[in-house]
């Protein structure tokens, strides 16, 4: 009975104590050799569908097809979406796929250029050749709509840009694939103007929040696939690099901090329930 | 003018993407429900319309005479998007009630916004309930202030001026992301009264386990009928309930004739029973 | 007049998107001009949000009657806004690369060798001061505040009070486990894949009930787009009864 006393005195502040300790500790072994490999081998048998199929889709574009990538997130949730664009560009970039970079958030414009600078470098494209950087695109759901009719006209950075690529592509159906990492609801607006309005393939990544309220749209086949939050990270960098234990990047790594907060979240749910229920039956028994 | 040319390019949307036809279809439908309403209004044949009891509505003004009470000012969250967004407006509708409240009872109105035109027009808003309230004379013009435009930092000033200023109740409607949980949880730690209301499904949990009343989705829509007294108002209420029956029988119709096609190929080949197959198959996307 | 003019606006551009979304060819022009318009619009009203900002933050610091905590957090606000912009303006946006020797170390040999690298920073001090040394930390620890809710939010909400809260309660603890790897690690030890389990929560259960949810949520939208439209709903511009 002691020990409900104890469980009785978690106050928010033990609880925010305790996920600050296992975070840093998470953060700490994350770097351990076998927990890196544990930690693989398990995500290579569990690989979410919805990743697959995103991913499966890329694979199935011809080279020189043109995509545009929107890296519509902010500092904030880097975490969760940096892997996920390094690992489209990656793929892209491997594939001959030529890009067009963009951010419909002010602050993400600075993160999604230096990302594609510094992935281009790694596969020996040329900036203006093999793929071109929109920057800001300002507007939000009016540029998207402003996409379906004129892509230059929505993207004032690239309308004059002499990349060869860019002189077939009018509107955004002329792109093989939008692909958008969303932290917000822009996503879900590639998907209501440039899907159900232009028939433009739409595909992306988003934080691992919003992964659920994606669902309806996947199996409905507006939205092709999905790299959720972190796991749909660690996923996609399996499915495009199959790394080793030692070479595996933050987003895999990572998904033992994860674990870890997860496992507590159960433990934590299943004291409230023991204080719960034995205070009911004490009740009961008055 | 070359009409023929004018007919082609106003039928050829239609041919790319079937599925516009299909929207243009429900639009319609709502549209002539809703006449339909309307004209029944305006001719008095219909003048009362029963709407079902809403808890967090009612519980608007025992949240405001609990503040009075305590002598602690009164919070208002709008949500963090822009005017263009359904239910930032959905939520003003809802502050006017609020604001009237406030002013009738003397407590203080605190509401911090994340974007400067929903800051001009709350101001409007709010200015027009004080003098509904034949209380003008309290109406400050800095009660409704702009924060800024970015999520995290909005989310971080209205923690502060939680923190700070210890609000008796909190108000969260409208659009919210992320920092749904960041603000609710602050507010529950003030110890205030929490409603919150979004159409934002990923928000909803949130808002349900740390707040004392939630409006679920399309309740924030039906607020504004709710809290009116005009019959003009409600008449969406039966539009809204019309629509959704209408989307309830060809879920309804679409699944067992996709059932019968799977199970007995042949039976799809009747003259009725292919029609209706024709139609439903086309909302497949291919 | 005053309140009908903004109506007769709002119903007039409403109804030229609208058309313009179903039959493009009719007045794709107008809506062109139209699409400019909000994007010009928006981004100017964000000087109207900042001279609110300034105003009302110089007020509160220096009148007298406000609290200590209160007029020192509007002080930091108005020293941060002008700090930035200044930078901003002086630096601008635009990466500058400069090549720089970068210590690095190699720790595979017995005794570390120690070398330079040539290496491209970023040296403009807007961007490698204020976005990505101040901003960026300050933006990811207040995301991350959510690991922290979410947990004490959890505690508090995840009870067995009833049926319906226990079928709750146990598909969140499959969530929660089947999104990681430690959940499969631990259930395949007595053979079950519980991803597969959470895969299945979340891609029909899940789905069905937002589903429901989404189709109520868009229609509601639409009706009340159309109420707007007809100048039945005035709460944007001010007047809701």
């Amino acid at each position: 009975m002691i020990v409900i006393e104890i469980f009785k005195r978690i106050t928010r502040r033990t609880i925010f104590l305790v996920v600050a300790i296992f975070l840093i500790l998470g953060t700490i072994f994350s770097d351990v050799y076998w927990v890196k490999k544990i930690n693989l081998e398990v995500l290579r048998k569990t690989i979410t569908p919805a990743s697959k199929q995103a991913y499966d889709f890329i694979e199935s574009i011809p080279s020189n097809s043109v995509v545009l990538v929107s890296g519509d997130y902010g500092p904030s949730t880097r975490v969760e979406a940096d892997p996920i664009l390094e690992n489209f560009l990656k793929q892209c970039f491997r594939r001959d796929i030529k890009v067009i970079a963009i951010s419909l958030w002010p602050d993400g414009a600075q993160i999604v250029a230096t990302k594609t600078r510094q992935i281009a470098n790694q596969y020996n494209k040329i900036e203006n050749q093999d793929y071109v950087i929109g920057g800001y695109v300002v507007g939000g759901a009016v540029a998207i709509e402003k996409m379906g009719v004129d892509l230059k006209d929505a993207i004032p950075l690239i309308a004059n840009n002499p990349a060869p690529f860019l002189r077939d592509i009018k509107t955004a159906h002329d792109l093989s694939l939008v692909f958008s990492i969303a932290a917000g609801d822009t996503l879900v607006y590639y998907i209501r103007i440039l899907k159900s309005r232009y028939g433009v393939n739409v595909s992306g990544g988003c934080t691992a929040v919003m992964a659920a309220e994606m669902y309806p749209y996947i199996l409905s086949g507006q939205l092709i696939g999905l790299f959720g939050g972190l796991k749909g990270a660690a996923d996609y960098e399996i499915l495009e690099s199959n790394p080793e234990p030692d070479k595996v990047s933050e987003a895999v790594k990572y998904m033992l901090t994860q674990s870890l907060i997860h496992a507590l979240l159960i433990i934590f749910i299943i004291i409230a329930n023991i204080v719960y229920i034995y205070d009911r039956l004490k009740f009961r028994r008055k | 003018m070359d009409w023929s040319y004018f007919w082609y390019k106003l039928y050829i949307p239609y041919v790319e993407n079937p599925l516009l036809g299909y929207s243009l279809f429900f639009l319609l439908f709502i549209s002539v429900v809703f006449w339909y309403y309307l004209y029944l209004v305006k001719t008095g044949r219909l003048s009362k319309i029963y709407i079902r009891r809403i808890p967090a509505l009612n519980s608007i003004e025992e949240a405001v005479g609990r503040s009075t009470e305590m002598g602690r000012p009164i919070l208002y969250v709008p949500g963090i998007q822009d005017i263009d967004n359904i239910q930032t407006l959905a939520s003003l509708a809802i502050l006017s009630h609020v604001a009237q409240r406030c002013a009738e009872y003397e407590t203080d109105f605190i509401m911090p916004v994340s974007r400067s035109v929903v800051m001009t027009v709350a101001q409007e808003v709010v200015k027009e309930s004080y003098l509904r309230a034949g209380r003008s004379d309290l109406y400050r013009s800095d009660m409704v202030f702009y924060l800024t435009d970015d999520q995290f930092g909005y989310a971080a000033g209205v923690d502060g001026i939680i923190s700070r200023e210890k609000p008796g109740a909190v108000f969260l409607i409208g659009a919210f992301y992320a920092e749904s949980l960041i603000l609710a949880e602050t507010g529950f730690s003030a110890g205030a009264i929490q409603i919150a209301g979004t159409a934002m499904i990923t928000q909803l949990p949130f808002f349900i386990a740390a707040c004392d009343y939630v409006l679920i989705g399309e309740e924030l829509f039906a607020a504004s009928a709710y809290l009116s007294k005009d019959i003009l108002d409600k008449i969406t209420l039966r539009t809204q309930d019309v629509s959704k029956a209408l989307v309830m029988i060809s879920i309804a119709t679409g699944a067992a004739i996709n059932t019968i096609h799977m199970l007995y190929p042949n039976m799809v080949n009747i003259p009725i029973l292919n029609v209706i197959y024709k139609i439903f198959s086309g909302m497949v996307i291919k | 007049m005053k309140r009908e003019i903004p109506l007769i606006i709002t119903a007039l551009t409403g109804i030229i998107i609208i058309i313009n979304y179903f039959l493009p060819e009719v007045t794709g022009k107008v809506t062109q001009v139209v699409r400019n318009w909000v994007i010009v619009i928006s981004s100017f009203a964000i000087i109207l949000g900042i001279l609110n900002l300034v105003i009302i933050s110089l007020r509160k610091t220096l009148e007298p009657i406000t609290h200590l905590d209160d007029r020192i957090a509007n002080l930091i606000l108005i020293v941060s806004l002008v700090f930035t912009i200044v930078i901003g303006m002086i630096y601008g946006v635009g990466p500058k690369n400069n090549y720089v020797f970068k210590l690095s170390s190699d720790y595979s040999t017995v005794l570390p060798l120690i070398d330079f690298q040539v290496a491209t920073v970023d040296t403009n001090i807007f961007n490698s001061v204020i976005f990505y040394s101040i901003y960026n930390p300050l933006s990811a620890a207040m995301f991350s505040l959510l690991a922290f809710f979410i947990a004490s939010a959890s505690y508090r909400a995840f009870r067995a009070r009833n049926l319906e809260a226990t079928l709750l309660l146990l598909a969140a603890a499959v969530v929660i486990l089947g999104r990681v790897p430690v959940g499969d690690y631990v259930f395949g030890f007595i053979g079950l894949k519980i991803s597969v389990v959470s895969e299945y929560i979340t891609a029909v259960i899940n789905a069905a009930a937002q589903r429901a949810i989404l189709i109520a949520v868009g229609i509601g939208t639409i009706i009340i787009s159309l109420k707007l439209l007809f100048g039945i709903e005035k709460s944007h511009i001010g007047k809701s009864e």
